[in-house]
């Protein structure tokens, strides 16, 4: 079982993904982080995260209260420790400056929120299965894993 | 002596009565019952309501002279039995020796609640101690689980039977609230919702919205939210500064779960009542009166919190 660290502050999103992933024939283990200063502390695995899984992708939201996706994505892609966690923005924004900005940023991937329900839901499940099925995912030493 | 349950004694008694059958029941509870009417003391019987009907029909017109409660209801969630039934009873009257029976263990209890029903009933032993009160906990062993009954032994220093009352060798709470305390059970996979003063808001949503899917009459979902609220306050106030929510649906019932690196060093935590002009000590004794079950396991580093709402 792998574990996906979603950081998204749209509760519909939320629950849309969180249905989409529990729908797979193995789904993962979801952790929601709905801000990005829940998501560095989670990855950073600071006080009660002490013991927080490595999860095998990050799906981030960009606009989001007190820390962006912006900035989480320069904090986790400068830090020698976690940069290698692929991070997929999921951002209902297709404007080419965002994308690029993500990319700039060094974001494995950038994938707009489709609008239909189901599409939204396919494209979630494509995703993991994307990263549990086909991606080979940068090893950590075996006490971080 | 009235009956083989001593009264003859200033201060807490607590003794188990280990029963088989209706007359037995009746036989030591109802001379108990009316040895303390006969001394003047007040008396009520928290019993489920099969056993309340007995016992009203044994004492005939004297069981309107006590107070009778419905156990199954009021104490479906043990750890709001000592505020709301026990406390509730024997503070209205600080002056007064009192006598209760109370029966927070009967058959058809689920694997889930007999821990917090060990964990209650050790928990009795300090919250009472110094007052002057007996308290008689009836146990069907010809029905309940050895187990339980041996647990008995250890959160009562005194056992009682039809015959006779005597000290219980293996008497001592703090086994029982070890018993209390054990690591809950196995968490089926489901969503960690981490949060921090933040974002607890964003926490409680989730707990709400997950409720309506989960199917919990809407009059609940409220319930839901002052919980995870109450919670969720607790773990930013006394846990670090940060928790974790899960809520999941076990056994007919919505789960909501909460986790943060506080320790619960007072074993009645939630358990007391508080007065009007306290601030604090509300969160965990709201939950506990809003929740069918809650279950808490402290370790060295973490709290974990689990509060059970039945779906029907």
């Amino acid at each position: 079982m792998i574990d996906v660290l979603l950081v998204e502050d749209d509760l519909a999103d939320v629950l849309m993904i969180e249905e989409a992933l529990a729908s797979l024939p193995a789904p993962p283990r979801l952790h929601v982080a709905t801000d990005g200063v829940e998501a560095t502390a989670f990855l950073r695995r600071e006080g009660m995260h002490a013991r927080a899984p490595r999860p095998a992708f990050v799906l981030l939201d960009l606009n989001m209260p007190r820390k962006d996706g912006f900035e989480v994505l320069r904090e986790v892609k400068g830090d020698e420790s976690l940069s290698v966690i692929p991070i997929v923005v999921f951002s209902t924004s297709d404007e080419p400056q965002q994308i690029r900005r993500s990319y700039v940023a060094r974001a494995n991937a950038y994938v707009v929120k489709p609008m239909d329900v189901d599409d939204f839901m396919r494209v979630v499940r494509e995703i993991e299965q994307f990263y549990a099925q086909i991606v080979t995912g940068p090893p950590f030493p075996r006490r971080e894993a | 002596m009235v009956g083989v349950v001593s009264t003859a004694v200033s201060g807490f008694v607590h003794p188990a009565l280990f029963y088989r059958d209706e007359a037995e029941y009746v036989g030591v509870a109802v001379p108990f019952i009316r040895g303390g009417l006969a001394a003047g003391e007040p008396v009520a019987v928290a019993v489920p309501r099969p056993r309340l009907r007995l016992l009203a029909d044994a004492l005939g017109a004297d069981a309107r002279r006590i107070t009778m409660i419905d156990m199954s209801q009021a104490g479906r969630n043990p750890g709001r039995i000592i505020p709301t039934v026990l406390r509730a009873f024997a503070d209205q009257f600080p002056a007064q020796r009192t006598r209760i029976v109370g029966e927070p263990v009967w058959p058809g209890r689920s694997p889930a609640e007999l821990p917090a029903c060990v964990q209650h009933e050790a928990l009795i032993n300090f919250a009472f101690a110094g007052r002057t009160l007996t308290i008689l906990c009836p146990y069907d062993v010809s029905a309940l689980d050895e187990a339980v009954v041996a647990h008995a032994r250890t959160t009562h220093p005194v056992l009682v039977d039809r015959d006779a009352s005597w000290e219980s060798p293996d008497y001592d709470p703090d086994v029982g609230l070890r018993a209390g305390n054990t690591a809950l059970p196995h968490r089926p996979p489901s969503t960690e919702v981490l949060f921090s003063a933040d974002t607890v808001r964003a926490a409680r949503a989730y707990a709400v919205a997950r409720a309506r899917r989960a199917g919990l009459p809407e009059r609940r979902v409220l319930d839901v939210e002052l919980v995870v609220s109450e919670l969720g306050s607790n773990c930013v106030a006394h846990g670090g500064g940060r928790g974790s929510l899960w809520v999941f649906v076990d056994d007919g019932y919505l789960v909501c779960e909460v986790a943060n690196a506080g320790i619960i060093s007072d074993p009645l935590a939630g358990r007391s009542p508080v007065s009007p002009d306290e601030s604090r000590g509300r969160g965990l004794l709201l939950v506990n009166q809003l929740a069918d079950l809650v279950r808490v396991h402290t370790t060295a580093e973490t709290t974990t919190v689990r509060a059970y709402l039945a779906l029907d």
